[in-house]
C-alpha cells in the first residue's frame, strides 16, 4: 500500500508529464500486486468479523468468520465436505470432457465447411443466445431426476459457447498461408492438418475457457434441480435449515472450486496462444 | 446470426422496390423456421412419441393459444420483463460508472481485482440461495439476481475497454492540449464505447439467466414458473409453449443488443468476442 502512494507522489510533483495510466505501463509489479491482495483479503475478512460481532445484524444474514470456518471443519470432520466436493468435480468433469469431445470437432466441422456454415450456423448462434436454462425442466422429463441430467445440462451449457468461437476461430485462417500450401500441392487432408487445425489451436483453448465457465453455471442449476448430493445441494439445503454458517462455508468453498477451474483455463488459454502474440 | 448479416448484402441489390427488399431481407429467416417446424413435425410423424415427453408443433401452439385467451400469458411475460427491466438499468447505472473508474485508476484496479476476478469465476447464481434468505421469494429477489448477474460482465467489459485504450491516441489528445476531462470526454468515451456495449450484450444474456434460476426454482411468478408449473402437471404442450416464447424474447432482446454492439463500434474493424 505504501509502495502505491509513494508512486502517487514522484508523477505528482511534475503534474506536465503525469502519465494517462493505462494498465499497459504496469503500474505495479506482479509481487506488488500479490502483497496487496494479500493484505487486502485479510483486511476484507478482519472487517467481515467485526461487522458480524459487534454490529446488530442478525446472524442469519451474516455470520461471522470465525463460525463459518469452525461449521466448514465440522463437515470436514464428518466427511460431508469432501464426499460432496468430490461428487461435484467427478460430474463437472465429466460433463466437459463430453462437451469438448462434442464441440470442437463439431465447430471445426460447422465453420470450416462453406455450407455447412451458412445453414447450421444461425441455429448454432440462436441455441448460443438463448438460455438453455428453460430447457432444465425438459431434461428432467426425459432424463429423469439423477446424475445423468447434470451431466446433460453441463453439457448443454457448455457445447454452444465452446463451438461458436471454434466455429469463429477456423473462419480466421491466413488466406496467404492457406493459398502457399495449396500451391505446394497439399490435399484437402494435409491443408487442414498442417495449416487449418494449427491456426485454430488457440480459439480452441478460448472457447474451452468459454465452455468452463458456462459449464460451472450448468454445474449449480443441475444441482439445485436434481442433486442430493454435491455443493449446490449442500448449499440449498443449509438454506432451507437457516444454517447461514454453513451457507457461507460452501459457498466459499464452491468459490475456490470456481476460482481454480476458471484460472486452470485462462493459463491454458495463454500457452496456447502464445505463439501468436 | 452472424452470417445473416454477411449473406443479406448479397440478396438485396439496388433498385428493388422497398416492399421486395423488404421480404427479401425476413426471407430467409422465415424459411429456415418453417423448414425447423417441418423437422419438428417431421419427428413427430416418423417416430410418433408419447405427447406428454415430446409435444408437435399443434399441439404446442394450441396450448400457447389457449394460455394466450385465458390471460396467463401476458402477466407472465410482463412479471418477467419488469424484473429484466429493473434489474437491467440498476446494472447499468451501477455497472458502467463504477467500471470505468475502476479502470482509470491502476490502484482502485488493484483494490478491487481479487475481488471482481472472484465475481467474474463464480457463476452469481451461486449466491440464488443466499439472497433468498435476505429478501425472500418475490420481485426483489428476482431483481437482485438479474443486478448480480448482468452487473459483472458490464462493469468487467468497461474496465477493460478504458484500459486498453491505445496509448498514441492519448499521447496525441495530450500534446494538443486536451485536459483530463476533455480526454475522457473525446478519446477514452469514443474508444470505450464498444466495450460498454459489448458489456450490456453480455449482462442481458446473463441476467436472462439469473432471472430464469429465480423463477424456475423458487416460483415467484414469470414465465419460469410457469414452465416449471406445466412440467410438474406434466402439460409438456404448454411448458413448449410458455419456453418457445421465452426463447423468442431472448432472442428479440440479444439480437437488438446486437444491433447497438455493431453501431457502437461502427468505427471499429473487429468487435471484441
Amino acid at each position: 500500500m505504501t509502495t502505491s502512494t509513494a508512486g502517487r507522489v514522484t508523477t505528482s510533483t511534475t503534474p506536465e508529464v503525469k502519465p494517462f495510466r493505462t494498465s499497459r505501463k504496469r503500474v505495479y509489479s506482479r509481487k506488488q500486486r500479490w502483497i496487496v491482495g494479500v493484505i487486502n483479503i485479510t483486511c476484507f475478512f478482519v472487517a467481515w468479523q467485526l461487522l458480524a460481532v459487534y454490529s446488530d445484524i442478525p446472524q442469519l444474514f451474516l455470520p461471522s468468520v470465525t463460525d463459518v470456518f469452525r461449521e466448514l471443519k465440522e463437515m470436514s470432520d464428518e466427511g460431508i465436505l469432501w464426499s460432496n466436493l468430490a461428487i461435484s468435480a467427478w460430474i463437472y468433469v465429466v460433463g466437459l470432457v463430453i462437451s469438448i469431445v462434442i464441440a470442437v470437432p463439431l465447430g471445426l466441422f460447422v465453420g470450416g465447411i462453406r455450407i455447412v456454415d451458412r445453414i447450421l450456423a444461425p441455429y448454432v448462434w440462436a441455441v448460443y443466445t438463448t438460455p438453455r436454462l428453460i430447457l432444465m425442466p425438459l431434461i428432467l422429463l426425459w432424463v429423469g431426476i439423477n446424475d445423468t441430467a447434470r451431466v446433460v445440462i453441463i453439457v448443454l451449457s457448455a457445447v454452444p459457447a465452446t463451438m461458436v468461437v471454434v466455429m469463429e476461430g477456423v473462419k480466421t485462417v491466413d488466406n496467404s498461408l492457406l493459398n502457399a500450401a495449396r500451391s505446394f500441392g497439399a490435399s484437402r487432408l494435409r491443408l487442414f492438418r498442417s495449416v487449418v487445425l494449427p491456426s485454430t489451436v488457440p480459439f480452441v483453448a478460448t472457447g474451452i475457457r468459454m465452455g468452463v465457465s458456462r459449464g460451472l453455471i450448468g454445474l449449480f442449476i443441475g444441482e439445485l434441480f436434481t442433486a442430493s448430493n454435491g455443493i449446490g445441494y449442500i448449499i440449498t439445503l443449509a438454506q432451507k435449515e437457516f444454517n447461514s454458517a454453513r451457507t457461507y462455508g460452501m459457498l466459499m468453498i464452491f468459490l475456490f472450486f470456481c476460482v481454480a477451474v476458471v484460472g486452470l483455463s485462462q493459463l491454458l488459454e495463454r500457452k496456447v496462444s502464445a505463439w501468436r502474440a | 446470426m452472424a452470417t445473416a448479416t454477411v449473406t443479406e448484402p448479397l440478396l438485396v441489390k439496388k433498385g428493388r422496390p422497398l416492399w421486395l427488399r423488404l421480404v427479401l431481407r425476413v426471407l430467409p429467416g422465415i424459411v429456415s423456421f418453417a423448414a425447423f417446424i417441418g423437422l419438428w413435425q417431421l419427428l413427430i410423424v416418423v417416430f410418433d412419441p408419447n405427447p406428454i415427453l415430446f409435444p408437435g408443433p399443434g399441439e404446442v401452439g394450441e396450448e400457447f393459444v389457449t394460455a394466450w385467451r385465458e390471460g396467463e400469458l401476458w402477466p407472465a411475460v410482463s412479471n418477467s420483463m419488469r424484473a429484466m427491466f429493473i434489474g437491467l438499468v440498476i446494472s447499468l447505472v451501477v455497472g458502467i460508472p463504477l467500471g470505468l473508474a475502476i479502470g482509470m485508476s491502476p490502484t482502485a484496479d488493484l483494490l478491487t481485482s481479487p475481488y471482481l476476478w472472484a465475481f467474474f469465476a463464480m457463476p452469481r447464481i451461486a449466491l440464488a440461495p443466499l439472497m433468498i434468505v435476505f429478501f425472500g421469494f418475490g420481485m426483489e429477489v428476482k431483481i437482485w439476481l438479474v443486478v448480480l448477474s448482468a452487473v459483472v460482465p458490464i462493469l468487467l467489459s468497461c474496465k477493460e475497454g478504458v484500459q486498453t485504450v491505445d496509448e498514441s491516441l492519448v499521447n496525441a489528445a495530450r500534446s494538443f492540449g486536451a485536459g483530463r476531462l476533455e480526454m475522457f470526454a473525446k478519446v477514452i468515451t469514443p474508444y470505450t464505447l464498444p466495450f460498454i456495449a459489448s458489456g450490456v450484450r453480455n449482462g442481458i444474456s446473463r441476467g436472462f439467466v439469473g432471472l430464469l434460476v429465480i423463477e424456475l426454482t423458487v416460483g415467484s411468478g414469470g414465465i419460469g414458473t410457469e414452465v416449471m408449473q406445466s412440467m410438474r402437471n406434466f402439460n409438456t404442450g404448454r411448458m413448449f409453449a410458455f419456453a418457445s416464447t421465452l426463447i423468442a424474447i431472448a432472442l428479440v432482446l440479444i439480437s437488438l443488443s446486437r444491433r447497438l454492439e455493431a453501431y457502437a463500434s461502427r468505427w471499429r474493424e473487429e468487435v471484441a468476442v
